[in-house]
C-alpha cells in the first residue's frame, strides 16, 4: 500500500462531516478493515492537532481560519508529499469554506454534496495522486 | 537489559532498590501481607542526619537488570529480604541454605540482605543473629518495620562509606572504568594509560558518585557531581554515560523542582507505599534542604541556583540525553525508559506537545522481539501516558491497542476479560459513555463509525467472556445509540444477532453491574419504534363522568381577582403540557393513544406493549402489534383499568422488542408531544345499559349539548297515536345503581308540539333501585305525538282540485276536539285539504332522553354519569279535515259544524266525537 491518502474533514464534536479516500490508479477499493484502521488514527491524531492549534505556526493561515469555525481537516498518508497536500488543503479549504456559506447547509453534519465530492476527488487527483 | 520498567520515573534515581522475596513454600497471601508492610516502610530518616533515604521494593526483578547497576545505581540490588516459612527445626538448615543461594543470584551487588523465618519457635530462634528475624506467625511480627528500618540504616552505613571512598579524588590511585554488560569485551586490549582513557574512567565514576550521592540524600553534591561528569565525558565522547549523566542531572533536578513526585503513582502495587512518599516527601525536603548548610551537604547553597536546571533544560537534557542513547541499540531500554520519565516531568510541566514527540519516539524504538504480555503492558502504558498529558483520544487509541492484544489470535489462550475491561477504559477517549440518556440530548458527539466498531468489539468480547447478559445489553446500546448512522444491512444484521442472544437471555432493565464496580444502565429502545406521541383518550361519552354541581365557583375561588392576569396565563401555559379536563373512572377500560413509527427497513415486531403508569394502581393490558417496514405515523391504543383512584400519571410505555424488554419514560423522550400526561382517577361508577322495546334507528341525533348519544331508537306513529316505550335498564357495571334521573328534551323545536310529548312514572322505576349488577329495570315511557299539520295548507291547497272553499274561517290553529285514544283509534284535529297519495308530508320528532345515573363510590363522591337515548319519531297525518263549514242550527245559539274529514292513512279508523256515533272511515276516504 503505497501512495494513498485518507482525508477526512473533522466536525465541532469530533464527528466526521466528510471522508474520502484516494488511492493511486490500479488499487482498488481498500479493505473495509483497513478503513476502520485509517479512522481509528485519524481520531488519535485530533489530540495534536487541537494542541498544534494553538501552539504552531505550521499551515498559520490555513489552520488560523480553521480555528473559528473550528474544522479539523485531517490527513493520513503514507508517502510524503509535503506541497501536495499542503495545496490539496488549501484548495480545499476554500472549497470548504464556499459550501459553508450556502445557507441550505447547517455547519457541523455531514457534507452529502455530489458537487462537493466531485470537485474534493478533481484536487486530489491534481495534487496528491499525480 | 531487555526488561524496561515503565513505571519509572524520575525520582526513582534517589531510590535504594530492595529485593523481596519469598523462598520455599510462603503462602503468596501471606507473602504479600508481609510485604505490603515492608514497603510501607519507603522512606526513613537516618538517624544523626537531616538526610532521608527513598527504598522501592520489588518483589521481582531481573538479575540481567541489575548488571547495568554500574551505569544507574538505582537499577542496582543493594537489599534483599527474604521471607521463608520454617516449621521445625530440622528444616532450618536447609532453609539457610535457600537464602543463601538467593543472596548470590544478586550477589555482586548486595549491600545486606535478611532473612525473615516464619513458624519456627524453639532454640534457633532464640540465637540473636543480624541478619536473621524470627517471628513465630504472620499474625505476630509487631516489630518487622523496626528491623526494616534497622535494615536500611546499616544499608545506608555501607552507601554512605561506598560514596565517600569513591568521592574522595584520590588522585594517585587508578580509577576503575565502569562499564555496561554489552560494553565489556569492547575494552578489551584498548590503552589503559592514555588520557583519553583516564579521562573516561574518570568521567565515569563522576558520574557514579553523583548516583551514589543522590540515593543517599544529597542533592546538591550530586548536582555537583553530575555537572563534572558531563564535562568529563563529552570531552571524551563518551555517548552512552555523557547520556546517563545528563539524564542523572535531570533526574536530580526534577527532584529538587518536584519534591511531590512525577509518578503520580500508578502501580496498583506501588501505590500505597507511593503516595506516602510523596506526602513525607512534602514534609521533610524543605527542612532538609534548609538543614543543608550545617548538615553533611557541604556543597548545599552555593551551588543550588547554578547547578539544578531550570525546568526548560530539564527538557533539553532529557532531549540530549535520549539522543545519546539512540546511538546505541542495546540501550533501548534505558532510551525508552528515559523517554517515560520525561514525559512524566513534562506533563507535570503541562507541556503535552513536547511530551508527545517524547512519546512519539519512545513509540519507534524498537525492543528484542517482545512477548504478547510485554506489549500488552507497553501499549497500556502508553495511553497512560497520553491520558496524561491530556490526549484523551490518543490514549484511547493505544488502550484499544491494547485490548485488542489481549485477544491477539497469537495468543493460545486469549484474555477476553482483560480485553473487554480495556476496551471499556477507552470509551471516554472516543466520547462514549454507556448509558443512553446522554444521547438523547443534543447532537452525536464524536465519530460515529469508530464508536460503532468499538461497541462491535465489546459486543464480541463480553460474548467471549460468556456473559450473554453483558453481551445483549451492549448490542441493544448500539442499536438504540448508533440507529441513526447504521445502514440498512448493518440494522439486519444487528438486529438478527441481538435476537440470537436474547433468545438466551432476553434484555432486561435492571442495572448490570461489573466486577470492578462500573454499572452499565439499561437500555430501553426508545426508538424502536419511535413514539411521536401520547395522547390519552378520554372515555366514550356514555361512560364519561360528570360532576354533580354542588359547591359552586370552587374554579372560581382559587383564581384572582382579576379578569385577566398574564401570570395566571403564564402558569397555566406551562401546566398545559401535563393538565387534563378529563377523568378517568376506577375500574374501567381507559386508552392512550400513541403515534409510532418504525425506523427500521422491515418489519418490526413488537410485543407486550403495555403503559407505565405511578400514582395509581394501574393494571396494564398489553398488546402486541407489527409495524410493517419504515411505517408513516401508525396509532397505537395501550389500554389498562385503574384499580384505585387518585392521580394517575402516565410516564411511559414498555415494550419487548427483538427480546429487549424495555421501559420507556416519556420524560426521556425528545420531541414527544403529548396532551398531557396527569388524570384524575375517581371512584368507580355503575354502568348502565338500554336496550328498549323499539328497533334501532340508522338516525344519529346532533344534540346541542354535545353529548353523544349511544343508542338511537325510532318508531313511526300517526299523529295521534300514543305508544309506549318499553326501556330496559340494565347495570353491567361492578357497582350498584342508587340513582337515576330522567330528563327529555325535544329536538327540532320548529313543530309545534301539544301536550306532553314523552311522559313517564319514574317512580315505578325507582322502587326497584338499588339496581345490583347485573339486574335490570324497566322503564316504561309513553310517546304521544299531536302535531299540527297546517302547516302543510298551501301545499295542500294548490294541488286541491275539487274547487271548494272553505266556506268558514280557514282555522289553522288545531282543533282539540277529539283525541280519546283507543287501542285501534286514531282522533285527529288538523284540518285542510289534502290529495291522496301525498302523504310523504311526514313530520319528524326527535328527543333525547338523558339518563343521570350514579352509584356506588362514585356517587359518595358527587359524580353521575349520563346515558342518552335518542328517540326518532316519524309522524304521519291520519285524519285531516278538508273543509269546515257551519250549517244554522235550530236553536239560533247553535250552529251545526260540518268537518269534511279526510282519512290519509292506510287503515280503517273510526272517528269518536263527544256525543256523536261513530264514524268509520277507510282508507283514503273522505266523508263528511
Amino acid at each position: 500500500m503505497s501512495g494513498s491518502f485518507y482525508f477526512v474533514i473533522v466536525g465541532h464534536h469530533d464527528n466526521p462531516i466528510f471522508e474520502m479516500e484516494f488511492l493511486p490508479p490500479g488499487k482498488v477499493e481498500s479493505k473495509d478493515d483497513h478503513r476502520h484502521l485509517n479512522q481509528f488514527i485519524a481520531h488519535a491524531a485530533l489530540d495534536l492537532v487541537d494542541e498544534n492549534m494553538w501552539l504552531s505556526n505550521l499551515f498559520c493561515d490555513v489552520l488560523f481560519s480553521l480555528i473559528t469555525v473550528h474544522m479539523r481537516f485531517i490527513m493520513l498518508h503514507d508517502v510524503r508529499q509535503e506541497d501536495g497536500i499542503k495545496n490539496f488543503f488549501t484548495d480545499v479549504y476554500e472549497l470548504y469554506i464556499k459550501f459553508a456559506m450556502n445557507p441550505f447547509y447547517e455547519l457541523n453534519t455531514p457534507i452529502r454534496s455530489t458537487a462537493f465530492e466531485r470537485k474534493v476527488q478533481f484536487l486530489g487527483k491534481k495534487h496528491l495522486l499525480s | 537489559m531487555s526488561v524496561p520498567d515503565y513505571m519509572q520515573c524520575a525520582e526513582d534515581h534517589q531510590t535504594l532498590l530492595v529485593v523481596v522475596q519469598p523462598v520455599g513454600i510462603v503462602p503468596e497471601e501471606s507473602f504479600f501481607r508481609i510485604y505490603k508492610r515492608i514497603s510501607a516502610v519507603s522512606q526513613v530518616n537516618v538517624r544523626d542526619s537531616q538526610r532521608v533515604l527513598y527504598i522501592r521494593y520489588r518483589h521481582h526483578y531481573p538479575p540481567e537488570n541489575n548488571e547495568w547497576g554500574d551505569f544507574q545505581t538505582h537499577r542496582k540490588v543493594v537489599g534483599l529480604i527474604t521471607i521463608t516459612e520454617c516449621s521445625s527445626a530440622k528444616e532450618w538448615p536447609q532453609t539457610f541454605e535457600k537464602f543463601h543461594l538467593q543472596k548470590e543470584m544478586y550477589g555482586s551487588t548486595l549491600y545486606d540482605s535478611r532473612l525473615f523465618v516464619f513458624g519456627l519457635q524453639g532454640e534457633i530462634a532464640e540465637q540473636p543473629r543480624t541478619d536473621v528475624a524470627f517471628y513465630p506467625s504472620y499474625d505476630e511480627c509487631e516489630n518487622v518495620e523496626k528491623r526494616i528500618e534497622d535494615f536500611i540504616e546499616s544499608l545506608f552505613i555501607v552507601l554512605e562509606s561506598k560514596r565517600l571512598d569513591r568521592a574522595t579524588d584520590k588522585s594517585g590511585d587508578k580509577i576503575p572504568l565502569l562499564c555496561v554488560p554489552f560494553e565489556k569485551k569492547d575494552f578489551v586490549g584498548l590503552d589503559t594509560d592514555s588520557r583519553h582513557y583516564k579521562k573516561r574512567c574518570q568521567g565515569r565514576m563522576r558520574k557514579h558518585v553523583g548516583d551514589l550521592c543522590l540515593q543517599a540524600g544529597m542533592l546538591q553534591d550530586s548536582l555537583v557531581h553530575y555537572h563534572m561528569a558531563v564535562e568529563l565525558l563529552r570531552s571524551v565522547n563518551d555517548f552512552l554515560w555523557l547520556g546517563a549523566a545528563l539524564e542523572g542531572l535531570c533526574s536530580a533536578s526534577v527532584i529538587y523542582h518536584y519534591p511531590g513526585g512525577t509518578g503520580g503513582r500508578v502501580g496498583s502495587r506501588r501505590a500505597q507505599g507511593g503516595s506516602l512518599s510523596a506526602e513525607a516527601g512534602n514534609r521533610h525536603r524543605p527542612g532538609a534542604l534548609t538543614s543543608n548548610g550545617i548538615n553533611a551537604d557541604t556543597s548545599a547553597e552555593i551551588g543550588r541556583a547554578k547547578n539544578c536546571l531550570s525546568p526548560e533544560d530539564i527538557i533539553e537534557k532529557y532531549k540530549e540525553a535520549i539522543s545519546y542513547y539512540g546511538k546505541y541499540k542495546n540501550a533501548g531500554v534505558i532510551e525508552l525508559e528515559a523517554c517515560v520519565k520525561a514525559v512524566r516531568v513534562l506533563a507535570m510541566q503541562k507541556r503535552s506537545m513536547e511530551a508527545s514527540e517524547f512519546l512519539q519516539n519512545a513509540v519507534y524504538i524498537n525492543l528484542r522481539q517482545l512477548s504478547e504480555e510485554e506489549k500488552i503492558q507497553r501499549y497500556s502504558i502508553l495511553s497512560e501516558l497520553y491520558e496524561r498529558i491530556g490526549f484523551h483520544r490518543k490514549s484511547a487509541f493505544f488502550k484499544r491497542i491494547a485490548a485488542m492484544q489481549c485477544a491477539a489470535p497469537s495468543i493460545p489462550e486469549p484474555g477476553w476479560r482483560a480485553c473487554y475491561k480495556l476496551l471499556l477504559e477507552t470509551l471516554p477517549g472516543y466520547s462514549l459513555s454507556l448509558d443512553p440518556q446522554d444521547f438523547s440530548k443534543g447532537t452525536h458527539r464524536g465519530w460515529a463509525a469508530v464508536q460503532m466498531r468499538l461497541l462491535h468489539e465489546l459486543v464480541y468480547a463480553s460474548r467471549r467472556m460468556g456473559n450473554p447478559a453483558l453481551c445483549v445489553r451492549h448490542l441493544s446500546f448500539l442499536l438504540q445509540t448508533m440507529l441513526d448512522f447504521l445502514s440498512d444491512q448493518e440494522k439486519k444484521d444487528v438486529t438478527q444477532s441481538l435476537e440470537s442472544y436474547t433468545a438466551k437471555c432476553p434484555g432486561t432493565m435492571e442495572v448490570i453491574t461489573l466486577p470492578d464496580g462500573l454499572k452499565l444502565p439499561p437500555v430501553p429502545f426508545t426508538k424502536l419504534p419511535i413514539v411521536k406521541s401520547v395522547k390519552l383518550l378520554n372515555l366514550p361519552a356514555s361512560l364519561r363522568p360528570h360532576k354533580m354541581k354542588s359547591l359552586l365557583g370552587q374554579n372560581v375561588s382559587t383564581k384572582s381577582p382579576f379578569i385577566y392576569s398574564p401570570i395566571i396565563a403564564h402558569s397555566r401555559g406551562e401546566e398545559r403540557n401535563k393538565k387534563i379536563d378529563f377523568q378517568w373512572v376506577q375500574g374501567d377500560v381507559c386508552e392512550v393513544q400513541l403515534m409510532v413509527y418504525n425506523p427500521m427497513p422491515f418489519e418490526l415486531r413488537v410485543e407486550n406493549m403495555g403503559l407505565l403508569t405511578t400514582g395509581v394502581e394501574f393494571e396494564s393490558l398489553p398488546a402486541a402489534l407489527s409495524l410493517p417496514a419504515e411505517s408513516g405515523l401508525y396509532p397505537v391504543t395501550l389500554v389498562g383499568v385503574p384499580q384505585t383512584t387518585g392521580q394517575i400519571t402516565v410516564n411511559g410505555y414498555h415494550t419487548s422488542v427483538f427480546g429487549v424488554f424495555s421501559d420507556c419514560l416519556l420524560d426521556n423522550l425528545p420531541g414527544v408531544k403529548t396532551n398531557g400526561c396527569n388524570v384524575e382517577v375517581i371512584p368507580a361508577l355503575p354502568r348502565l345499559q338500554i336496550s328498549t322495546s323499539l328497533p334501532r334507528s340508522a338516525h344519529t341525533l346532533q344534540p346541542s349539548s354535545g353529548d353523544e348519544i349511544s343508542t338511537n331508537v325510532s318508531v313511526q306513529l300517526y299523529n295521534g297515536e300514543t305508544q309506549q316505550l318499553i326501556i330496559k335498564l340494565e347495570n353491567i357495571g361492578t357497582e350498584p345503581l342508587e340513582k337515576l334521573e330522567v330528563t327529555a328534551k325535544t329536538v327540532n323545536t320548529k313543530e309545534k308540539l301539544y301536550g306532553d310529548f314523552l311522559s313517564w312514572n319514574l317512580e315505578d322505576t325507582l322502587c326497584q333501585f338499588p339496581l345490583k349488577p347485573g339486574k335490570i329495570a324497566t322503564f316504561i315511557v309513553n310517546i304521544k305525538v299531536k302535531l299540527d299539520f297546517s302547516c302543510q295548507e298551501n301545499l295542500l291547497q294548490d294541488l286541491s282540485d275539487d274547487g271548494i272553499s272553505v266556506s268558514g274561517l280557514p282555522l289553522s290553529s288545531p282543533f282539540r276536539q277529539v283525541v280519546k285514544p283507543r287501542v285501534e283509534t286514531k282522533p285527529l284535529n288538523p284540518q285542510e285539504s289534502s290529495k291522496v297519495g301525498d302523504f310523504s308530508h311526514v313530520k319528524t320528532l326527535e328527543a333525547i332522553l338523558n339518563f343521570k345515573y350514579s352509584g356506588g363510590p362514585g356517587h359518595a363522591e358527587g359524580y353521575y354519569r349520563s346515558l342518552a337515548l335518542g328517540l326518532h319519531v316519524e309522524v304521519e297525518p291520519s285524519v285531516f279535515f278538508t273543509r269546515i263549514s257551519t250549517l244554522p242550527a235550530t236553536s239560533t245559539r247553535q250552529c251545526h259544524l260540518l268537518l269534511d274529514v279526510f282519512n290519509s292513512t292506510e287503515h280503517e279508523l273510526t272517528i269518536s266525537a263527544r256525543n256523536n256515533e261513530d264514524l268509520i272511515l277507510h282508507a283514503g276516504e273522505c266523508q263528511r
